[in-house]
């Protein structure tokens, strides 16, 4: 089977192109760095198989990302390069094009986003560049479909065997050592003298992992020069040939170029959004929009009709049927009160999940995300992180898995850590329904600030924390901050659509697995005691647990064993914490919620567990990709217990005093 | 009566000195972007308190930090 990697600069529209070309889909948006992994598909009725790799801007990689894709190129050998790029900035995408073609795997070259070039006025010749480069090129716009069916064409089309690489003039001194180091390591080491040649430039070139590559390989014809080489500044030499290179061929190249006057709509929207002064208010009230969409205007509405719906006409149902199957007791209590209750109680709040998800894929699409990493910036630079950790932080609004995987794109190792460490502490939309619970009971007036205070809370933390490991790792080095500013998409409902379905599809799959499997062991454990079944609920093994935890969280204003046990089961998965409620409580649905709670709770203790969920142990799931993204359990065990002391402690704080004044 | 049309506002224009003063990531990626000494940018905007620069070159928008700028320049 034929294997075609997908490689070009960040936000070029790899992964629309991989979509539209290949069964798969995968998610879009549009900032640098929305793929972090390499994703296989197969192109319709061939074979043929796709790479979707990590946008990259050279081969040689200074982020986590980035060598996914140049380790593919040097370990998984494709046999055809699909070489995406931004037609409007063709000159830097050349250079990285430039490095693929001395490679000497046959490639193509898609010139994308091919109307964005054309309302600037240019045009290329496409014939001049393909001779120029010696490889095919083909114009693309993936956004609308234009242009697949030619690069498809062109693609099954390509040889497969290696092709003559593209020689440039390097300056002779440069041409010298390539020639004496590339022949002994044709002779040396067997290689062929195109890979040989490949190697040494990039070698020159200070390749960090081409120079990793080569000590491992013992490679002494490069290893022996590399002091010489790089006193000579090869790098430098190499960059400037190449650069003119590139001015050259597209000077030949370019067509047409009639100016345009009209103002473009991208320059006219960041006027406003990137006001200095504005940029800060219109991040915050995007962000203030988004939540009341959620939860006042749209999202609640829509969650309680659908609550009304699942502790009506589909308990009633289940009830009557179950009684009719002649089902003993036992079991039409586990099915009715505990799995419908417990299971579609957290089920009622896809709605808000899901308008929250969509606001967010609507933003990513746009093209704003990285301009709040600029407009945030400098307010990050103050704990000592960049804006570009606020994207992984934003994510893991969605899931902090995510979040914590799209930190891999930040370029210094400790500050990716610290992002790690802190992304737990960001309010992901497992912890909506529980939050939803409490505010549907105590602060019906004021859902959406509530929670908005939760999210604001979860990020002040977050920072405050980051500047603490900031002092503790003692992070010195300067961060690399450079963000590229795209042009702005229209949004495209079926990219947004897709989004928020692969931000939110974890959410139902959780209620299938694992709150399904929470909410029944909490039901047997509240159901079964030392004696076997039991009637009354506080001679269950549940309540032995809570009752000897309970005195601990007495500090934080709980009064009932029933809440710690539900607590306890939050490790599994946040979601459980909110069914593992509605079983113990007996509250059928939200409508027997309010005279339960307010039994248990006042308006400020309820406030301070919410405080506690929002920042205790994160879940299973997170705990583990903090492991595999860190590389060490200790990491993991570190989150676990620091997050619980410190969410205890704050909770403990505002209850007791706020208990001083209430 | 009043026309609230948009003007594209006119920037100023900036040539890069030199790339020297910069850690090695933060020159190869601007490197990576096309620029190099001798490069024309164009700042659209900076922000307060040396906030980020936004500047304009090659049909491409990058943000980057005031230092960094700075040491484009030539530094302080």
């Amino acid at each position: 089977m034929t294997v075609v990697a997908l490689l070009g600069n960040p936000n070029t529209g790899k992964t629309t192109l991989f979509n539209e070309l290949t069964d798969n889909y995968s998610y879009v948006g549009n900032w640098e760095g929305v793929t972090v992994e390499k994703k296989v598909g197969k192109i319709h009725h061939s074979e043929m198989m796709v790479v979707d790799l990590p946008g990259i801007y050279s081969l040689n990689p200074i982020t986590k990302d980035e060598a996914v894709a140049v380790n593919c190129l040097l370990h998984d050998s494709p046999d055809i390069i699909l070489n995406v790029t931004n037609a409007c900035q063709l000159k830097r995408n050349l250079l990285l094009s430039i490095e693929l073609l001395e490679f000497g795997q046959p490639t193509v070259i898609a010139l994308n986003m091919i109307d964005d070039l054309k309302r600037s006025g240019i045009a290329y010749n496409l014939g001049i560049l393909s001779a120029k480069l010696g490889c095919r090129f083909c114009t693309t716009n993936a956004r609308n479909k234009e242009g697949l069916e030619q690069l498809k064409a062109d693609l099954l089309n390509s040889p497969t065997q290696a092709t003559e690489p593209l020689a440039l003039n390097y300056p002779s001194d440069v041409m010298n050592s390539l020639d004496v180091a590339s022949m002994q390591l044709v002779q040396q080491f067997n290689y062929t003298e195109t890979f040989a040649r490949w190697l040494t430039i990039q070698f020159m070139n200070q390749n960090h992992q081409v120079r990793q590559f080569a000590a491992d390989k013992h490679l002494h014809p490069l290893l022996n020069q590399a002091i010489c080489y790089d006193q000579q500044d090869y790098e430098s030499q190499i960059f400037n040939t190449r650069f003119d290179f590139i001015n050259e061929v597209l000077s030949d190249a370019t067509e047409q170029q009639s100016l345009t006057n009209k103002a473009n709509i991208t320059a006219k929207i960041d006027y406003w959004i990137t006001q200095p002064l504005l940029g800060l208010p219109i991040f915050v009230g995007i962000f203030y929009l988004m939540f009341k969409l959620s939860f006042d205007w749209l999202g609640t509405p829509l969650s309680g009709l659908l609550d009304s719906f699942i502790s009506g006409p589909v308990s009633h149902t289940a009830s009557a049927l179950l009684t009719q199957l002649g089902a003993i007791p036992f079991l039409k209590s586990l099915i009715v009160d505990g799995v419908i209750a417990g299971v579609g109680g957290v089920l009622t709040f896809i709605p808000q999940i899901f308008i929250l998800f969509a606001c967010i894929s609507l933003l990513e699409d746009s093209g704003y995300m990285s301009r709040a990493a600029l407009v945030t910036d400098r307010l990050m630079q103050m704990f000592g992180m960049n804006g570009k950790s606020f994207i992984p932080l934003i994510i893991g609004f969605g899931c902090n898995v995510t979040g914590i995987m799209a930190a891999r794109t930040i370029e210094q190792p400790k500050e990716r850590l610290v992002t790690t460490l802190i992304s737990p502490f960001i309010s992901c939309s497992a912890r909506l329904p529980i939050y939803g619970l409490f505010v549907a009971a105590f602060f019906q007036k004021n859902q959406a600030l509530i929670v908005l205070s939760l999210y604001f809370l979860g990020i002040v933390v977050a920072l405050l924390m980051a500047k603490v490991y900031q002092w503790l790792f003692k992070i010195k080095e300067s961060s690399v901050f450079i963000v590229e500013l795209p042009k702005y998409h229209l949004p495209r409902l079926d990219i947004i659509a897709a989004g928020t379905w692969d931000k939110g599809k974890g959410f139902i799959k959780n209620a299938g697995s694992i709150i399904f499997a929470g909410t029944v062991l909490i039901w047997l454990l509240s159901n079964l005691g030392p004696q076997g079944v039991v009637t009354n609920i506080n001679d269950s093994f549940c309540a032995w647990i809570g009752q000897a935890a309970l005195p601990i969280f007495q500090l934080i204003g709980v009064t009932s064993w029933a809440t710690v046990s539900a607590l306890l089961t939050g490790v599994l998965a946040k979601e459980v914490i909110s069914s593992s409620m509605i079983v113990l409580f007996h509250l059928s649905g939200q409508t027997g919620l309010i005279a339960t709670f307010s039994t248990l709770f006042t308006p400020l203790s309820a406030y301070c567990i919410l405080i506690f969920i929002l920042l205790y142990a994160p879940c299973f799931s997170t705990l583990s990709a903090i492991k595999t993204e860190t590389g060490s359990i200790k990491w993991a065990a570190y989150s676990l217990i620091s997050n619980t002391v410190i969410a205890f402690v704050i909770a403990m704080v505002v209850y007791q005093v706020g208990s001083l004044f209430m | 009566m009043m026309q609230l049309n948009y003007v594209e506002p006119s920037h100023p224009t900036v040539i890069v000195h030199q790339m020297t003063q910069l850690d090695n990531s933060t020159a190869s990626r601007l490197h990576n972007l096309g620029i190099r000494p001798g490069s024309e940018l164009t700042v659209l905007r900076k922000y307060p308190f040396h906030g980020p620069v936004i500047i304009e070159f090659d049909a491409q928008r990058i943000g980057i930090r005031y230092t960094v700028f700075t040491a484009l320049l030539g530094g302080d």
